[in-house]
């Protein structure tokens, strides 16, 4: 070890002083806490909405299921009805006043989804 | 403590003995610390900063192999929170200068001694801040905090001639402000 090397390790050993909190251990322990509870938090949300998931899908199975067995509606009649409303929606639409301003509807709605999406992020990033 | 010790400790806490990371807490908080005050701007961000670490450090501790010690591997946590607080910082204008870096507190008895060894110490906390933030990790740990090559290797990632390289680079450096201050100083 050279006379630098000496100077550094002497010097930089008296950096070593600065105390911290003395709550030190029970804040990391109390947010350790905090944080286990936000995951068990999020964990129950997330188990929540796949059960909310598949409920929906069995309601819909169920319905399908009870058309077509207790009812006797074919699939076809369910399938041409669905085209049925949608092309009622499309004649909707190809009205001229309709359509721009759906157009103009659509457009804001996405403006304010990005403004506030990125807002979020930002604001994230800032704190 | 030893490893083994440790590694007790760590699967007892693992097993459900929660409690008892506070010790592991108690045991590494102050040099971790002191060695993200020396690389991050301001006390206040370097307690939030070491606080991240411990937090993070335990919801990771199943991925704890024991390949290193439980120091290593909270440090390799410590050197990449740390930095990535000071790119943040960089982003934010947070400016890490003479005036508003903690560990470069102006003491007036200081410079009133004019002591050579209290003269050093006040140039080397000036010089510290003039590092980038990777060199300032590890110089502090080589010296502040003892930690090994071979350590340094596996906490940074760097490879061996890689982590040697810079060090002789940083003391050349800081070499250099000691002897130009001196200079100033001295006459």
């Amino acid at each position: 070890m050279d006379n630098l090397d000496q100077q550094l390790s002497d010097v930089f050993s008296r950096l070593k002083t600065h105390q911290m909190n003395y709550n030190f251990s029970t804040d990391v322990m109390k947010r350790i806490e905090e944080e286990k509870n936000r995951r068990e938090k999020r964990n129950e949300n997330i188990t929540q909405s796949l059960f909310l998931i598949f409920c929906t899908l069995a309601f819909i199975a169920s319905m399908f299921l009870l058309n077509r067995y207790f009812f006797h509606i074919k699939a076809d009649a369910m399938t041409s009805a669905i085209k049925g409303y949608i092309n009622d929606f499309a004649i909707m639409f190809r009205n001229e006043y309709v359509s721009r301003w759906s157009i103009i509807g659509v457009n804001t709605v996405i403006l304010i989804l990005l403004e506030q999406l990125l807002s979020k992020k930002f604001s994230k990033k800032i704190k | 403590m030893t490893r083994e010790e440790e590694k007790l400790l760590i699967t007892r806490i693992i097993s459900g003995e929660e409690h008892l990371y506070k010790e592991l807490v108690e045991r590494h908080s102050s040099n971790i610390y002191n060695l993200v005050l020396g690389v991050v701007s301001g006390r206040e961000d370097a307690e939030e900063v070491s606080q991240d670490v411990f937090v993070k450090a335990f919801f990771s501790l199943k991925s704890f192999r024991g390949e290193c010690s439980f120091s290593t591997w909270v440090y390799r946590i410590a050197y990449n929170m740390a930095i990535s607080r000071t790119r943040r910082q960089k982003r934010n204008n947070v400016s890490i200068d003479g005036n508003n870096c903690e560990i470069l507190s102006d003491d007036d008895s200081v410079s009133e001694k004019r002591d050579e060894r209290e003269i050093l110490y006040v140039i080397l906390q000036k010089a510290l801040v003039q590092l980038e933030p990777k060199d300032r990790f590890l110089i502090l740990s080589f010296y502040m905090n003892e930690k090994t090559i071979k350590e340094l290797m596996e906490i940074t990632g760097m490879s061996e001639s890689n982590v040697k390289t810079r060090l002789h680079r940083i003391k050349k450096q800081l070499n250099l402000i000691i002897n130009d201050t001196r200079e100033v100083v001295y006459g």
